[in-house]
């Protein structure tokens, strides 16, 4: 497994673990009726802030503790920062690939908004077509590492 | 994806260049050690930039490197 793909797991795994603590909190604050009051929709507009602040941090710290592991315990033959342009398609094709699930996802929502279900449940099915879609995106990268590209 | 249509003989040059290693190589062309082997397994067809790179490392025509072959 290259450099790369590696990274690419690390990724992936911080993407779930994110997903899952924000998914957890909103069924938390669901069961003891956080999302009852007039402030409902502000509250999870918070709520998605901090996943997306919280996310981001997760993934550059991991990324980087991944790395210094990678060059220095592990010895890692050629640990390199380099992003060239096989990286990049990649990158490209993978980023087109997850907008379908994540179109996918968005119409689905909108097909259920417009069957009456409520707007908070709505929002959190374009939260997790957001997560699914950046899952699909970096497994498609993993894929495009090792099948060639 | 998969096999391209694109051979090379960069592994040959590697060899007749003083055994020049793949991340030798990558570092005269600024990419990674992976892309000069998934160029080298054809794997991955690089851009005409680093086509022509590749070529001026070995100090050779481009077409000596790299070769279209009919699907």
């Amino acid at each position: 497994m290259s450099f790369q793909e590696k990274r690419m797991v690390i990724s992936f795994v911080s993407t779930l673990l994110v997903f899952s603590i924000y998914g957890a909190v909103i069924f938390q604050m669901h069961q003891h009726g956080r999302f009852d009051g007039a402030d409902a929709t502000s509250l999870l507009g918070r709520a998605i802030l901090i996943l997306i602040v919280g996310a981001i941090i997760l993934n550059i710290a991991l990324t980087i503790i991944f790395s210094i592991v990678m060059a220095i315990a592990q010895r890692e033959s050629d640990p390199s920062f380099v992003v060239d342009e096989r990286d990049r398609h990649i990158e490209l094709r993978a980023t087109a690939i997850s907008y379908y699930v994540f179109g996918t996802g968005f119409t689905l929502s909108m097909v259920a908004l417009a069957l009456g279900q409520p707007a908070l449940w709505v929002f959190n099915m374009i939260v997790a077509s957001f997560g699914v879609a950046t899952l699909v995106e970096i497994l498609a990268q993993i894929y495009f590492y090792r099948r060639g590209f | 994806m998969g096999k391209s249509h694109v051979s090379n003989n960069i592994r040959r040059l590697r060899f007749d260049h003083g055994e020049m290693t793949q991340k030798e190589l990558a570092e005269k062309t600024g990419v990674t050690r992976q892309t000069i082997v998934a160029i080298e397994n054809a794997k991955y067809s690089p851009s005409l930039e680093l086509a022509f790179l590749i070529a001026r490392v070995f100090n050779t025509p481009l077409e000596d490197v790299f070769t279209y072959q009919e699907p």
